[in-house]
């Protein structure tokens, strides 16, 4: 892979607010194809904004973002659904549709307005759910699966859509640990092996850091600083946006960073002259 | 449930291509007077008096239970869809009750100024008046459950048990207001019937119908996405707010001709998508239209049953359509509620 590569989506200064309050404001970021990049902050700093201006949902009050360098405004909304695929946080779905059903709507952009779907997108449905574990359980209700196997066939529906760009938001926040590791060892499978460009927010600043090529550490819908996970997940700027002490050091088996959280006595022994230990 | 394949849409809507022509031609011939349709097409009118029950009073009848129930089939089915929410119908959401209001305040007012004008007029200004009250009603429910862009579904569900209540009241003020013979045809709405019509009244609603039925049919795939969340549906190509408003616009469309000629008729749009939901599964590309060709089958089935069980009397259907309807509501939202609960 060269290293030189264009960025696939990019936000250029964007800023975006609801009603009289700014949620975004000059936000630059891009990612390209095959790279995972990390969206982290606080509750509120704006990730979700920005996944939602991302996907084209939203448009921005202020700059613009774009895809293969057009404006996500000049494409079609099928064309956008075929290019960039979303995994929201929860998915409730109350009307009896089994798994196949649900995945196939993946295919929805590729199809006519009354289309049947073809063998081949049966093949690409089938393709996904073999990919994300769903394949077994296709003709089950999506209603009567368990929490994680109800986000994995969402994230298959995505992979059915054949996208360019993958956003996630918190796709695991309702899964336990094993069920989150699965989730992100695919997304990092596909992004090497079909260069899928990966946004996802996350939460675990251990797993952004085991994961992501890059990271961008929002604060009050402003980037506070973006670059390797080594270099944004340091102690000062950890305390700067989350306002917490942590303890951080390098993972010595995955060579990773790894950021532990202190309770409150650790942190009153701190504050007794010990000093901070990066 | 298997995917969806063109031969299964196919095999299950010609199925009821069928059992709607074989229902029509059956239940015509069911009533106080037997018909024998050999006999009815044997001799010709006018010394065949079964021939003259059958063409005057059965058939109109009979097709009109068809179109009603067909549009109520349908509706539901949409609005389940767009509220994501198998308890939603026109009935429990007030909007059948909005366009009964309008259409009796209509026939109240519009009936004592001009006692005078044609008979069609007349009807024409009530029917409007009834598809005026559906549109109302629901831009009304649509406004108050839309909650910073999202539609909440419950909050919808109660603003309509609660704006049914009121209609009810209004509709008894008026009641209480009129004389005897307006009295009667008020109870004509409120129980809901489908009691002689015209063939004029069954093509004109029918028209609508099938105007409206038509659209929904088309929003098929893209109601299969809304129906499993609204950003989802966006981000896969959906036109979101078009398809929203479109879709409440066939609905109260589609309410009002049912409401205009039958009165409230409950639980159709309940029943029908329910039950086939059940047997054929949930892709709306499918269940849009046979919704309507089953809330068809069904309707003209119960109102057989209404004028039939106590003959030479009848039943209002609406009392038929409850009765079936009011037990069911209760157990879906059991079951849905134990759903949501458990996960």
């Amino acid at each position: 892979m060269s290293s030189e590569r264009a960025p696939i989506l990019s936000c250029e200064q964007v800023s975006f607010s609801y009603g009289a309050v700014e949620v975004l404001s000059a936000i630059f970021c891009e990612v390209s194809a095959g790279e995972i990049l990390g969206l982290l902050g606080p509750n509120g700093s704006g990730k979700s904004t920005l996944v939602r201006l991302m996907s084209g949902v939203r448009v921005p009050r202020v700059g613009r973002v774009t895809y293969s360098g057009r404006d996500l405004q000049t494409y079609s909304r099928d064309e956008l659904a075929r290019a960039i695929a979303v995994v929201p946080q929860e998915t409730a779905i109350e009307l009896p549709f089994s798994v196949l059903e649900v995945v196939l709507m993946g295919r929805s952009p590729y199809l006519g307005k009354f289309g049947f779907e073809s063998a081949h997108d049966l093949a690409v449905a089938q393709r996904a759910m073999t990919y994300t574990g769903v394949a077994s359980l296709s003709t089950r209700e999506v209603h009567a699966l368990s929490g994680g196997e109800r986000q994995r066939v969402i994230l298959a529906r995505a992979l059915a859509q054949e996208p360019r760009v993958l956003l996630l938001d918190e796709p695991t926040a309702f899964l336990d640990i094993k069920h989150q590791v699965a989730v992100y060892d695919l997304m990092k499978q596909l992004s090497r092996e079909q260069g899928l460009a990966v946004v996802a927010i996350l939460h675990d600043l251990n797993l952004a850091a085991l994961y992501c090529d890059r990271l961008a550490l929002l604060k009050a819908g402003r980037i506070f600083c973006q670059g390797t996970p080594e270099q944004v997940l340091t102690y000062t700027n950890i305390k700067a946006v989350y306002e917490t002490e942590v303890y951080i050091d390098l993972n010595d088996l995955t060579g990773k960073v790894q950021i532990l959280p202190l309770d409150a006595d650790t942190r009153r022994q701190l504050e007794q002259g010990e000093g901070n230990r990066r | 449930m298997a995917h969806l394949t063109k031969r299964k849409w196919l095999l299950v809507n010609g199925t009821l291509v069928l059992g709607l022509v074989a229902t029509i031609l059956l239940c015509a011939t069911i009533g106080t007077e037997p018909l024998n349709l050999v006999h009815v097409l044997s001799a010709s009118a006018p010394e065949n008096t079964d021939f003259v029950i059958l063409m005057r009073i059965r058939l109109p009848r009979v097709l009109l239970a068809a179109v009603v129930g067909g549009a109520l089939g349908i509706t539901g089915a949409a609005l389940q869809a767009l509220l994501h929410n198998p308890l939603a119908c026109p009935h429990i959401l007030g909007v059948s009750g909005g366009a009964a209001l309008c259409g009796i305040a209509a026939l109240v007012f519009v009936g004592t100024v001009t006692t005078g004008l044609a008979g069609i007029f007349r009807i024409s200004l009530i029917s409007l008046a009834a598809f005026a009250g559906a549109i109302g009603t629901t831009v009304l429910m649509y406004r108050t459950a839309l909650t910073r862009g999202r539609l909440e579904p419950y909050a919808l569900l109660l603003t309509g048990v609660v704006f049914n209540a009121f209609c009810g009241a209004l509709i008894m003020l008026l009641n209480s207001l009129v004389d005897f013979y307006q009295s009667h045809s008020i109870l004509f709405w409120l129980m809901g019937s489908l009691a002689v019509q015209d063939y004029t009244t069954v093509g004109m609603v029918a028209v609508y119908a099938l105007i409206g039925a038509g659209w929904l049919i088309g929003q098929g795939r893209r109601l299969n996405l809304l129906s499993i969340g609204e950003e989802g549906a966006q981000q896969l190509g959906v036109n979101v707010e078009a398809l929203r408003r479109g879709t409440f616009l066939a609905a109260s469309f589609l309410v009002g001709a049912a409401v205009s000629v039958s009165g409230m008729i409950g639980f159709v749009g309940l029943i029908v998508p329910h039950s086939l939901r059940l047997l054929i599964g949930a892709d709306h590309r499918l269940l849009l239209p046979a919704s309507l060709l089953g809330g068809a089958v069904f309707l003209v089935w119960a109102d057989t049953l209404a004028r039939t069980v106590v003959s030479p009397t009848e039943l209002p259907v609406g009392v038929v359509t409850a009765m079936c309807g009011g037990p069911f509501f209760l157990y879906l939202l059991r079951k849905t509620e134990r759903r949501m609960f458990a996960s």
